[in-house]
């Protein structure tokens, strides 16, 4: 988690990524913040994220993100 | 006989009077609404002088009523939204001194530091379809001339630049816009640029001109790219002029293997270079609508060029050629104008869309709003863009380059130099350059001082608007050099992809 956290920071670092659940929700994360993210997630994770894998399911909160990153992996 | 702006409310309000004109998906605004309330909402204005009217709201419907309204009251509208923060919107507001704001929030519009009578948007016309529709609105007897909006630009001093612009600006805009789109009274305009920016004046207007509908896009839409096309969809968009960053977004992300847009027809892209390989990706996936890149200012009313994109994208999209009722000219350092391909210049703009000057700013407005550097026999006064352009061999002009450091990102302009001057007032930051990552599309600042990087993010937080923050901060122990002694910003623009 941990190293997620880190990954999060460097996309936006204001944001309470511990506490933060309704990232996407309540648009917390806004788009310029999005192309960030997808590019810190590949260069972490090796994860390529599509348009269709955007979805407050998946990116809510760090947890869900983390469980995100795991099924993409498997 | 005299066109305003108002003027095109007028004629679709008479042609098209229970036709849509604004949705945002929520709500819907017919003309004869949107008529009913300005009228009503300019008499609630007359109360207020002549000075401009301050409008301090979220992108809606609502909002473009009230600009409207404004205009029905022959004052000036200056569009604000609280996502600049309160020290860009008091900086503006202390510059252009309105006597009252009309605002969506009148809390936030009462916790400003400049003083004036606060009004609710919602109360200043009647938000009820039914009453204001038999409003009589009384023709506006005005120079065309007059001030319609004063929009505000990043400034590289660290204060914002006020562009007044004339009605006669924007109906330039529109009608050389009309000629070079296929727009008509069954189009639909999926707005995504912010309503405070130039670039909204294209919608907004064009859209009034011909009859046709404004469907505003929620900014949060673009978090979530498959629900923003099925939005599209939903709504049955079939124009988009937006800026060349939301569409790269858009196809990067590989939108279009789940749900492409149905009914697009026009697709322009502005504000910044559209990123040649996101272009192919939009065309293949959409090979039956046209692409056109729009080139423009804020100091000229937006669209001053266009390129029209043809079977293959080129790897440098060009700026192209001038709109109707406007010109152009490459001037070399000598003063003589460039004709020949290949030949590199300064870009200046001419006709009546160029706007008088910088409100409240003599020096800036004598350093860009300059005579015609080709004769001087009279004051013939022309915009220098400081863009650096050239022909290409098919005649169309391609930028090369900017004198400053002036970049767009999503649609806001911003100066870096106005970024970095704020960076350097913060304490323990003796230095800081800031770069455009465009690959990214982020800024990233290099400074170097003792001050913590989170106390210099702070510091820039309540000094700048949130578009203007950089998404990286980095400290380094000295920034580079050039040969020459400047700041070595192409060095610190390639280390900007390590970080």
């Amino acid at each position: 988690m941990d190293r997620l956290i880190a990954t999060l920071l460097r996309v936006n670092p204001d944001i309470d990524y511990a506490s933060e659940n309704a990232l996407i929700s309540d648009h917390v994360l806004e788009s310029l913040d999005l192309i960030t993210l997808v590019y810190e997630l590949y260069s972490e994770y090796q994860i390529q994220l599509g348009a269709e894998d955007l979805t407050a399911e998946n990116f809510d909160s760090a947890e869900r993100i983390l469980q995100f990153i795991e099924l993409k992996r498997s | 006989m005299t066109m305003l702006l108002t003027t095109y409310l007028e004629k679709s309000y008479r042609r098209v009077p229970d036709k849509v004109a604004i949705t945002d998906g929520e709500t819907e605004w017919t003309f004869a609404r949107l008529r009913g309330f300005a009228a009503a909402g300019a008499r609630s204005l007359s109360g207020f002088g002549n000075a401009p009217v301050a409008v301090v709201m979220d992108k809606s419907p609502l909002a473009i009523a009230v600009f409207l309204a404004v205009l029905y009251s022959g004052r000036a509208y200056v569009p604000l939204s609280k996502d600049l923060g309160a020290a860009r919107i008091n900086a503006v507001l202390s510059n252009v001194e309105p006597t009252v704001v009309v605002t969506d929030d009148a809390e936030f519009s009462r916790g400003l530091t400049y003083d004036c009578a606060v009004l609710e948007a919602s109360q200043i016309g009647s938000a009820d379809a039914e009453l204001p529709d038999s409003a009589d609105a009384e023709p506006l007897d005005l120079p065309d001339t007059s001030t319609a909006f004063i929009l505000h630009t990043s400034g590289s001093t660290g204060v914002p630049k006020c562009v007044p612009l004339s009605h006669r600006n924007a109906v330039t805009c529109v009608e050389s816009l009309s000629r070079i789109l296929d727009a008509s009274e069954d189009s639909r305009f999926g707005v995504q640029v912010p309503l405070t920016g130039v670039a909204a004046v294209k919608d907004v207007y064009l859209s009034l001109k011909l009859g046709a509908t404004l469907v505003l896009l929620p900014k949060t839409l673009f978090v979530t790219p498959v629900k923003l096309v099925e939005f599209l969809n939903a709504q049955r968009v079939d124009t988009l002029m937006w800026v060349a960053s939301a569409l790269s977004l858009v196809s990067r992300l590989g939108t279009f293997g789940t749900v492409k847009p149905e009914h697009l027809r026009n697709v322009t892209f502005t504000g910044e270079p559209m990123n040649p390989e996101q272009l192919r990706v939009w065309k293949s996936a959409l090979p039956h609508v046209k692409f056109y890149n729009h080139y423009g200012h804020t100091e000229v009313c937006a669209c001053s060029a266009y390129f029209a994109v043809g079977d293959s994208v080129p790897d440098v999209i060009p700026v192209g050629r001038h709109v109707p009722n406007t010109g152009l000219m490459i001037i070399a350092d000598d003063g003589t104008e460039v004709t020949a391909p290949g030949v590199e210049g300064e870009l200046y703009i001419s006709g009546s869309r160029v706007a008088a000057g910088y409100y409240n700013d003599p020096e800036r407005t004598a350093q860009s709003f300059v005579r015609n550097p080709l004769h001087s026999r009279f004051p013939d006064i022309v915009y220098k863009t400081g863009d650096l352009a050239k022909y290409n061999l098919d005649g169309d002009i391609v930028l090369t380059s900017r004198r400053d450091h002036l970049i767009n990102l999503m649609g806001y302009r911003i100066e870096l130099g106005e970024l970095e001057l704020q960076a350097c007032k913060s304490d323990g930051v003796q230095a800081a350059c800031a770069v455009h990552d465009s690959a990214r599309t982020r800024i990233v600042l290099f400074y170097v001082g003792a001050a913590e990087e989170s106390a210099l993010r702070a510091h820039l937080k309540l000094a700048l608007p949130s578009y203007m923050l950089p998404q990286r901060v980095v400290r380094l122990q000295t920034l580079p050099m050039t040969v020459t002694g400047k700041t070595d910003r192409m060095k610190l623009a390639d280390m900007a992809k390590e970080y």
